[in-house]
């Protein structure tokens, strides 16, 4: 009765305590698996965001292009060929204007679809464009000054 | 070893008395079963002292055990399904109690059928809640867990103890005195595993405080 009841307890307990310790591993195991599936899935989630970004930028970037080569030159001509009418002066200037008008509003999308300057000409080129066109179009005189930019930020 | 096992018990009740505001609502209920467990010890031993049966009292504690520990569980399951197994398991224990005070082992007996039972119950709930939590696999470090803790104690204990209350009657009737060594390390266990869970339950309250 007694070794019945010593041993008989010894293994309950033992395989109790076996339960425990295969449940703290294995629980572990688990959890670092399911972690590492979560980082696998922020990964090809920010995989996917970045190409979805890109695919973005280069739909932007051909409706620009097509806008400025096409469309803009088009209309440049077109205002050529009118200047070049003579004959009625105030249906001309009228329709120059419009033309201008046009042409100004297409190169304001382009800009705004894709900083062509900012591309071809870096930051303080295109700063200085802005602030040339700036002085040009409105009564606001501004003047930049490029200082000596540490090679880090630039 | 008998009276380490009785004095045992004082380590989580202090450390809970100290802490008790800090602590979840699971281990709050865990400390009222440890100042139950220790009046109805305290209560058991003067009886004893006065030469009075205290077999009684045993039983009474049964049933707050039992019923402390369907709390916890209840609290612990996260699905329906098992809450109502929990339930129905406190149930249908409670029933074949009070049939086996009736008709099988009167109060004056120790209760072997009744613990025997009661420890089934207990492991198939601590079984239970250790596959809810690998199946959740939520926390990386299940041992800073106050309820791991709690689930391994009772799963132990509740083990070791299963065929010493299958043969408990006997073993006090033949007063064999290796019912109490083996009942006393395990018990001494159980209230160790108690102070544990109280002390990673105010680290843990700690942790979110801060």
């Amino acid at each position: 009765m007694n070794h019945f009841l010593i041993y008989g307890s010894i293994v309950m307990v033992f395989l109790a305590i076996s339960i425990v310790l295969f449940v703290l591993f294995h629980q572990r195991k688990m959890y670092l698996k399911h972690h590492k599936i979560n980082e696998l899935d922020i990964v090809n989630q920010r995989e996917l965001l970045q190409a979805e970004i890109n695919a973005t930028e280069r739909t932007q970037k051909r409706i620009a292009q097509e806008l400025h080569d096409q469309t803009g030159a088009s209309l440049t001509s077109l205002r050529f060929y009118i200047a070049q009418m003579g004959d009625d002066v105030n249906h001309k200037d009228k329709m120059n204007q419009m033309i201008t008008e046009t042409a100004d509003f297409v190169k304001n999308i382009c800009n705004e679809m894709l900083p062509y300057i900012l591309s071809e000409a870096g930051l303080i080129g295109s700063i200085s464009d802005m602030t040339d066109r700036l002085n040009e179009t409105t009564w606001v005189k501004v003047k930049f000054v490029q200082v000596e930019i540490d090679e880090t930020i630039s | 070893m008998l009276s380490l096992s009785a004095f045992s018990i004082l380590a989580p009740l202090i450390v809970g008395f100290i802490h008790f505001q800090k602590l979840a609502l699971n281990m709050k209920i865990l400390y009222i079963l440890i100042v139950i467990t220790f009046v109805m010890e305290a209560a058991a031993l003067i009886l004893r002292l006065q030469g009075i049966r205290n077999l009684f009292i045993f039983h009474s504690y049964v049933y707050v055990e039992i019923t402390v520990v369907t709390m916890i569980y209840y609290r612990l399951f996260d699905t329906f399904r098992w809450k109502f197994i929990a339930v129905i398991l406190y149930v249908v224990f409670i029933g074949f109690s009070i049939l086996n005070v009736k008709y099988v082992e009167g109060l004056d007996v120790f209760n072997s059928n009744q613990r025997y039972v009661e420890g089934l119950m207990i492991i198939l709930l601590c079984v239970t809640y250790f596959v809810q939590l690998m199946w959740r696999a939520e926390h990386r470090h299940l041992h800073n867990l106050p309820s791991f803790w709690l689930n391994s104690g009772f799963l132990i204990y509740f083990s070791g103890t299963l065929f010493l209350f299958m043969l408990g009657s006997e073993l006090i009737q033949r007063d064999l005195g290796i019912f109490w060594e083996i009942h006393a390390l395990l018990n001494i266990l159980l209230n160790t595993v108690y102070l544990i869970a109280l002390l990673k339950a105010k680290k843990q309250f700690v942790e979110t405080k801060q």
